[in-house]
């Protein structure tokens, strides 16, 4: 064979099996795009909703109560939007539930107007994730009025705003882990958006089709798969719309993680606890407390190794801290030991039960009513165990204990005892308390009346309102500050607009203060 | 290049590095009021700010001050002291941690001073566990307040002629250290993500310099101590897996990174 045939049929050979290569090995990454389509009419999207039923098995937790419960729970959220002319849009968020345990949060809705949103207005501050959600309406609106002008973006896609909307929605984290895996494993460059995402992985696909008429809703479902793995690998599922209504709800997830440090790396850190700096020392406290709540022996361990160096007294504040944040049985027990055996750290035990969120024990529970019953041999821990039996109220509701401090503040024999029983009530944020403060309220002693405004601070029920603005009437500039500090202490400057407003006018000695918080 | 020149040289450089590295530590702040600092940026799109402030009371007889802390968007008040003075041999103190109210009671006299000296243990504020989205995995985050502090309260009577016309020198100085964290960890059959990390809300001790007088005249204040605000790194990864159960890092992103602000008064320098 003619040498020049012969390369000529090598080479045809290498082609063929280049091209038969290609044909088989289909790219490593690939995404694949479900679409359901359905028909309906042009005048629906005037009003639209989108709403999910979801059904989970939850783990709730509560710090209020520090205990953890299983609940099956059932949502139905709905998202609907009223488009009222061109320009403004309201949308409104709304959540219902039905749970097998009693959940302590409460079902909200909101609305938005258009121009609220493009404001960043929100209604509840611990609602700002759905806010971001719901701006993302906002922005979407501005984009389709843009492209709608311009005309380059894609004419099937300008005339449904809504349908954008949606996919937008329910596609935003997913799609942002789409590129960032894409990105990084491929360095595919892309835009964040679902339709150059489509184009870039030659899936693109005609979404939707428009009439006068009509218009051709969808419902999308996107799997990553192939991700440079030889079998498929569904990466997500999750829409953001759902994770959003969770997150301003409560967490849920249905597993739990139960990782923590052990002992044996902590403890060589809590040898060198005296030349640790005072951040170090926090860290260092944050892991012992975590280890020691999942981890029995750890705690076993830290007893035995404080039992050494409980001379120290600044080590020995140290692990009151972290007993009582543990707050096991075991460690309030380990606390009320400590309390008899060492006096000088008397104080710093009862402020730790104070300061604590874990509810007290039985035994603990015990042993501050004694204290306080204690009250005309020794005045400084009975005072100590009534704020602390105060706090503990802000865990548990024991009839009992409210009764007890009621009829304290009623047998009180001077101001001082009034004061006390008034900042006990206080430090329980328990609106049960609302009678006696009100009594206290309308005391003759200005000091009184100041601590039982005071005591109003952790309260923040519509009553609490009212005696709030009924405090800022007293003529005492003392009684009108305490009102200002509850205020602060509430948070809720914006539910006192007009009386900030006259403070600032009528009130010079208060002004800079109602200033700050106006 | 002469000896002189490499020294200038060499002195240039020598500057240079020393501002980088000092700078890299701290964001160095000049109060203009001392006595009303506050730091403000954002952390996972939830406002994040640090106040402390000092105020005369009403009364014009005391000093009053307190700590703010908005970490995720959920505002508490970290801690409360107030000292109102009685007369020229008695005073008061109030203080609240977390708007629990731990000791109230009248200053000690010791050696011609009025003093109160307290500290906490360490205390935990937990916060409501929310879900966070990262990637495909949703995670349930724990986040709270790390948190322990003092409080030393000191006055010294500085009395002349007429009686009325003196003043108390004094200082009301907090020990706080404050860290926030946030810890997050979910694992799926083939995808693993999680969001870690602090911030140190507050770490130093800051407090107020009073001149309290007695003719009613409004005490005047001035910053003490030196206290960093809000140096952290709060991180975020998401992982999927890859054959034979290896771990893949397909995300890695800091949601916070900053040294932090510090202010120094008197004495204290913000200079490591």
């Amino acid at each position: 064979m003619h040498s020049v045939t012969r390369v000529s049929l090598g080479l045809s050979t290498l082609l063929s099996a280049l091209g038969l290569f290609h044909l088989f090995h289909k790219p490593a990454q690939s995404l694949s795009h479900k679409v359901k389509v359905e028909k309906v009419s042009a005048s629906e999207i005037k009003s639209e909703s989108y709403s999910f039923d979801r059904h989970i098995k939850a783990v709730l937790s509560d710090h209020a109560h520090g205990d953890r419960n299983f609940a099956d729970i059932r949502y139905r959220g709905i998202f609907k939007i009223d488009r009222l002319d061109a320009e403004r849009a309201r949308i409104t968020f709304t959540l219902d539930h039905q749970a097998s345990a009693a959940i302590p949060f409460e079902v909200t809705i909101h609305e938005w107007t258009l121009t609220e949103l493009k404001s960043g207005a929100t209604k509840n501050e611990q609602d700002e994730e759905s806010l971001n959600i719901l701006k993302d309406f906002a922005a979407l609106y501005a984009f389709r009025s843009q492209e709608d002008t311009s005309g380059k973006y894609d004419a099937r896609f300008s005339k449904q705003g809504y349908i954008i909307i949606k996919e937008k929605i329910r596609y935003k984290s997913t799609l942002a882990a789409a590129v960032q895996i894409l990105k990084s494993k491929h360095q595919i460059q892309l835009d964040s958006t679902q339709h150059t995402l489509i184009k870039a992985m030659g899936k693109e696909t005609s979404i939707v089709r428009a009439s006068k008429s009509s218009v051709m809703k969808t419902t999308s479902e996107y799997q990553i798969t192939q991700l440079g793995a030889a079998r498929p690998r569904l990466i997500s599922t999750a829409p953001v719309v759902e994770n959003s209504l969770i997150s301003t709800t409560m967490a849920l997830q249905a597993s739990h993680s139960d990782q923590f440090i052990p002992w044996k790396m902590l403890e060589p850190k809590l040898n060198q606890i005296a030349t640790l700096p005072a951040m170090d020392r926090l860290s260092l406290f944050h892991d012992l407390v975590n280890t020691t709540k999942k981890d029995a022996t750890a705690f076993q361990e830290l007893k035995g190794w404080l039992s050494s160096q409980s001379s120290n007294i600044e080590i020995r504040t140290f692990a009151i801290g972290v007993l009582a944040t543990q707050g096991s049985e075991a460690a309030q027990h380990a606390l009320l030991e400590w309390y008899q055996q060492f006096p000088e750290s008397r104080s710093t035990i009862l402020n730790s039960f104070t300061t604590t969120t874990a509810p007290i024990t039985d035994e603990v529970h015990s042993f501050l009513s004694d204290l306080i019953d204690q009250k005309g041999s020794d005045p400084d821990p009975a005072a100590a165990a009534t704020l602390t039996l105060g706090s503990a109220l802000q865990n548990y509701n024991r009839s009992s204990d409210i009764s007890k401090l009621q009829n304290l503040y009623q047998s009180a024999q001077n101001t001082s005892e009034q004061t006390l029983y008034l900042d006990a009530m206080g430090n329980s944020g328990n609106p049960e308390f609302l009678d006696t403060i009100k009594v206290g309220l309308a005391a003759n002693d200005e000091m009184v009346r100041e601590n039982a405004v005071l005591a109003l601070r952790l309260m923040k029920d519509q009553l609490t309102h009212d005696l709030v603005e009924q405090a800022w009437t007293d003529s005492s500039l003392k009684v009108k500050s305490a009102a200002l500090q509850v205020i602060q202490y509430q948070g809720s400057a914006g539910n006192y607009q007009a009386l900030l407003a006259q403070c600032i006018s009528q009130t010079p000695e208060l002004k800079s203060t109602c200033g700050q918080l106006l | 290049m002469n000896t002189r020149t490499r020294v200038f040289n060499s002195g240039i450089v020598f500057s240079a590095l020393f501002f980088w590295l000092t700078s890299n530590l701290y964001t160095f702040a000049y109060a203009e009021d001392p006595t009303h600092l506050q730091v403000q940026t954002k952390l996972m799109g939830k406002p994040l700010v640090v106040q402390q402030n000092a105020d005369p009371s009403v009364s014009q007889q005391g000093v009053q001050t307190s700590t703010l802390v908005q970490f995720l968007g959920i505002n508490t008040q970290l801690m409360n002291a107030a000292l109102e003075l009685q007369s020229t041999t008695l005073g008061t103190t109030n203080w609240y941690i977390d708007g629990k109210q731990i000791w109230s009671g009248n200053l000690a006299l010791q050696s011609g001073s009025l003093v109160y000296s307290g500290g906490i243990a360490p205390i935990q504020i937990p916060f409501p566990l929310f879900a966070y989205p990262l990637g495909p995995i949703t995670l349930e985050v724990d986040a709270g307040i790390d948190f322990q502090g003092n409080l030393a309260v000191h006055l010294t009577p500085g009395l002349s002629i007429p009686v009325q016309d003196s003043s108390l020198q004094g200082t009301m100085q907090e020990s706080l250290t404050a860290g926030g964290y946030l810890e997050g960890y979910a694992k799926l059959l083939i995808a693993r993500a999680g969001v870690g990390g602090k911030v140190n809300l507050i770490d130093g001790s800051v407090g107020v310099n009073a001149d309290i007088f007695f003719n009613q005249s409004p005490p005047t204040l001035g910053g003490l101590g030196k206290v960093v605000f809000l140096n952290g790194n709060v991180y975020a990864f998401v992982d999927t897996i890859k054959l034979f159960g290896q771990w893949n890092r397909v995300l890695s992103s800091n949601l916070y990174s900053w040294a932090g602000k510090c202010y120094a008064f008197g004495a204290a320098t913000c200079t490591p």
